[in-house]
């Protein structure tokens, strides 16, 4: 009894100092993934030596190079930085990375995203498949030009608290405090808009792990649709709804 | 005020603001970048634009004033 205690803090001590690992995909091929991949290279340079990273970028950010490197990293976290859509993460080719197809990939490893809408249905998904944690944003992403140091700072927050030992649910709420401070100190320097965007941003970013609440649909239409038919539903639903609202002159 | 003056105020204001935004400012929202004038255009013309943008700012605007800051 006292030799398998004694095993088992030495077992923790001993993987404790195993580093950690991460896959870092950030495609760029529009104005808006310059700066998400620009991000993503902060993020390196943020982690320094802290992580060990596997890095799919510019044209290794397509799906089998993803899936080969998650399949031969099982400990690894993947971090996403590029656009998204409710039920996937897009890679170079414009095409998925990770969608609902192979979402088993994120089983018993955590996933940081900074993409729009994946939180919704991917990150409901990856969770309720085991997936330990998924951080992204429920909503379309925006951020302004002239604040980019500042929207770095937003999204590269939640990874660098969990580097430091924070629990998801921690990083959540630092990361947040901190969008907060942020705006604040945007609305001081006249940049309404950048702060109007990262408002919404903040309010958008969720994590999908343990002792978190879930994020509840707002519109009752909503709610109602996916106790009903589940989210796949809605989210066709959504995409057939904004192809219907398309601006109108 | 009606709901459409409100918008009416809050847009005018927004294109007051705007006007003097430098020639490379952008703003990204998902997929989609306005510049400045692209900004002031949408509000006119994308009824959807328009709405998001006045719904943030009144977000933005109340958060403010109950938290105290102006």
């Amino acid at each position: 009894m006292v030799c398998r205690k004694r095993f088992k803090a030495v077992y923790r001590v001993v993987t404790s100092w195993k580093k950690l690992k991460g896959v870092l995909c950030a495609p760029k091929f529009d104005e808006a993934t310059e700066y998400s991949y620009r991000w993503a290279e902060r993020l390196q340079e943020q982690i320094g030596n802290r992580m060990e990273i596997i890095l799919l970028l510019i044209s290794d950010a397509v799906r089998d190079k993803v899936e080969k490197a998650l399949k031969d990293n099982p400990d690894a976290m993947l971090i996403h930085y590029n656009h998204g859509e409710e039920d996937a993460l897009i890679g170079q080719d414009t095409r998925p990375v990770v969608d609902l197809g192979n979402v088993n990939l994120l089983r018993a490893r955590e996933s940081y995203n900074m993409n729009c809408l994946s939180a919704r249905t991917l990150g409901k998904a990856a969770y309720q498949n085991g997936c330990l944690a998924y951080w992204g944003y429920t909503e379309v992403v925006s951020f302004t030009s002239d604040a980019e140091e500042n929207f770095c700072e937003a999204f590269n927050c939640g990874l660098l608290l969990r580097l430091e030992g924070k629990s998801w649910k921690e990083c959540l709420e630092l990361t947040k405090a901190k969008m907060t401070e942020i705006i604040d100190d945007l609305v001081k320097r006249g940049n309404t808009l950048a702060a109007m965007s990262l408002r919404e941003d903040r309010d958008s970013l969720h994590c999908w792990g343990k002792d978190i609440e879930e994020p509840r649909e707002e519109c009752p239409v909503s709610r109602f649709t996916v106790f009903l038919f589940g989210y796949k539903t809605l989210s066709k639903l959504r995409k057939i709804r904004d192809f219907l609202k398309q601006p109108q002159d | 005020m009606n709901e459409k003056e409100c918008d009416r105020v809050i847009i005018d204001a927004a294109k007051k603001y705007l006007n003097d935004h430098p020639p490379g400012f952008k703003l990204f929202r998902g997929r989609k970048s306005y510049t400045a004038q692209q900004i002031i255009e949408s509000l006119e013309k994308d009824k959807n634009f328009r709405k998001w943008f006045v719904e943030n700012v009144l977000k933005l605007s109340t958060e403010l004033l109950l938290r105290g800051k102006s």
